[in-house]
């Protein structure tokens, strides 16, 4: 889609500030319904900053793929002056004072900024109920939630409220609402990406990625966010100057495709699994090699990720104290609450935070405690170990592996919000990818009477070009289906 | 079930205020994610090289130098700040 806009741009069929009016328009039209944003940014800046790149084609200039193509952000992705709340109570009123370094990037290839995007708080939750400020509901059926964390970015794709989005993938946050919402869902390999200015939730496990209406769009955008950073020491380098865009070939003759015994359980809705055996057939009429393997570590996946990801949480989320970072609690009468410092940290993280944050700094807190650090932190860090080497071991013999994204479709709004562990269950495909640090993408394969089903490509460590090359492959067959019939 | 003194304990821990009603949600909702992860405990423990299983594959150095920040960072950053004092966070006595 990104490609044809900005044909479109090129050759004067539309102007950027058209563009931007026609996305903010449908913003002001159907997200009251959808609720996928928090902020929407003022229209007369952002198509002030259309009318730049409009002056810029007008003059014959060059721009970028990305030029004037609108999207959104996710609240936990910091752009200056702009508040950034993460779905919080605690930052209603924080105003980020710097650019991520996504930003920046994206500034650099002129993007346009439509707004930031709902989210669970902090990005903790499955789907999106958890923000303190509004619930998003599924574009493609309302009284369903759109998954989560990143709900909004992905509600905002699917709903043609942006053309792109980015979010943040921690445990299944891009890639499960992708899957929910019918969209293109990339996480990158930890590290392809700069974290910062990224509110950290899990500092080992936590991902900047994309949604997108394409594999072609998700692959533009990344070679633009893509790199290593100053500020984030963690983020790699780019090893080609070749952009992800350009590996996009079609061609996956030979490519062998392992499919995991452990990701298909009994519990799998039906209609995921055969989706998922239609996608099989295409793979294999486009030549890929389907190999069954294992990973035999990954039924410890979900169990090693609530001890790893609260540990982590407990210590991120320390700083939202209601000093350095969050509103300080008031009283009824208006005074500030507590006696003694302890007593307004007390106060303002217990006003501050949401359920599900407490419940997850409190797991965290315990599992670190003097006592039971060994058995739970100690033991579940060596897992994690094992389950990267699963990896490891099955990448010497496939390029790929194949699994639904998510065990169901879409689920109504307010089925597992009273019981946190139904809730945790919906992240079981996704986790392992976070904890081995491989890339992995959500890629719509069908539907399940109109709710979208996702399957899930992950591949080697930074190879996002095969994983990206596999995945368009697999699209681009569907659509010719879809024409043929 | 885990005992309503070690919730206590772990909410003053953790710095977050709790009332009676949710010491014993969190009795009950950290129990029950507990058991869940205890089948952890019941796998053989496995000695691991730390290094291979490192998750960082880069970290890369940086030189230390000062960065310079513009003036609009430093005002976005102390409106942020709860209260103000001479261009510095003000904070309740500590000692």
């Amino acid at each position: 889609m990104i490609r044809q806009l900005h044909q479109q741009l090129i050759e004067g069929k539309i102007t950027a500030e058209a563009l931007a009016l026609e996305y903010l328009s449908r913003i002001e039209s159907a997200d009251k319904e959808i609720g996928a944003y928090l902020t929407v940014f003022e229209k007369e800046a952002v198509l002030a900053e259309a009318r730049k790149i409009d002056a810029k084609i007008a003059r014959g200039e060059e721009i970028d793929l990305l030029e004037g193509i609108p999207g959104a952000i996710k609240d936990n992705i910091l752009v200056q002056g702009v508040r950034a709340t993460a779905g919080s109570k605690i930052l209603e009123n924080y105003i980020a004072p710097h650019d991520a370094t996504v930003i920046t990037r994206l500034r650099e290839a002129g993007a346009l900024f439509l707004g930031k995007t709902n989210m669970d708080e902090f990005a903790m939750g499955s789907s999106t109920e958890n923000s303190a400020y509004q619930i998003t509901k599924n574009p493609r059926d309302i009284t369903r939630v759109p998954g989560g964390s990143s709900g909004g970015s992905a509600a905002a794709v699917a709903s043609q409220m942006a053309v792109w989005a980015l979010g943040s993938d921690t445990g299944g946050s891009i890639r499960q609402p992708a899957a929910f919402c019918g969209v293109v869902g990339l996480k990158p390999t930890y590290g392809r990406v700069s974290r910062s200015g990224l509110m950290a939730m899990a500092s080992s496990l936590d991902q900047i990625g994309t949604f997108t209406d394409s594999v072609e769009d998700a692959a533009i955008l990344l070679s633009r966010i893509a790199g290593e950073d100053s500020m984030d020491n963690t983020a790699a380098p780019t090893l080609t100057n070749k952009s992800f865009e350009d590996g996009l070939t079609g061609d996956i003759q030979g490519v062998r495709v392992g499919i995991p015994e452990e990701y298909m359980s009994e519990s799998i809705d039906p209609s995921i699994r055969e989706a998922l055996e239609v996608a099989k057939k295409n793979l294999e009429s486009l030549g890929a090699v389907l190999v069954p393997v294992s990973l035999p570590h990954t039924k410890m996946a979900l169990a090693v990720y609530y001890v790893l990801m609260p540990a982590e949480v407990s210590s991120n989320i320390a700083r939202l104290d209601g000093i350095r970072f969050g509103v300080t609690h008031t009283d009824t009468d208006g005074q500030k609450s507590g006696d003694s410092l302890l007593d307004t940290y007390l106060q303002n993280r217990q006003h501050g935070l949401g359920k599900e944050v407490k419940r997850r700094v409190m797991l965290g807190t315990y599992a670190l405690s003097a006592g039971y650090y060994d058995a739970y932190y100690g033991k579940a860090d060596r897992v994690r170990a094992l389950i990267r080497q699963d990896f490891e071991e099955v990448f010497k013999t496939v390029d790929v592996l194949f699994t639904p994204t998510t065990p169901e479709v879409a689920f109504p709004v307010g089925e597992k919000t009273t019981d946190p562990l139904t809730m945790y269950l919906s992240d079981i495909y996704t986790v392992t990818a976070n904890l081995a640090g491989v890339p992995a993408l959500s890629l719509p394969i069908g539907d399940k009477e109109g709710l979208p089903i996702g399957g899930q490509f992950l591949s080697k460590w930074f190879d996002e070009e095969g994983l990206l090359r596999v995945a368009h492959a697999l699209e681009q067959k569907q659509q010719d289906i879809k024409k043929s019939n | 079930m885990l005992d309503a003194q070690t919730v206590e304990h772990i909410a003053h821990l953790a710095r977050i205020g709790i009332t009676e009603e949710e010491k014993s949600q969190y009795q009950e909702d950290l129990t029950r994610v507990l058991g869940f992860v205890d089948e952890l405990k019941a796998f053989e423990d496995v000695e691991v090289n730390n290094e291979e299983s490192s998750l960082v594959r880069y970290a890369l150095p940086r030189t230390d130098t000062a960065l310079v920040h513009d003036g609009k960072e430093r005002e976005l950053i102390l409106e942020n700040m709860p209260e103000v004092a001479g261009g510095a966070l003000k904070v309740r006595q500590v000692l």
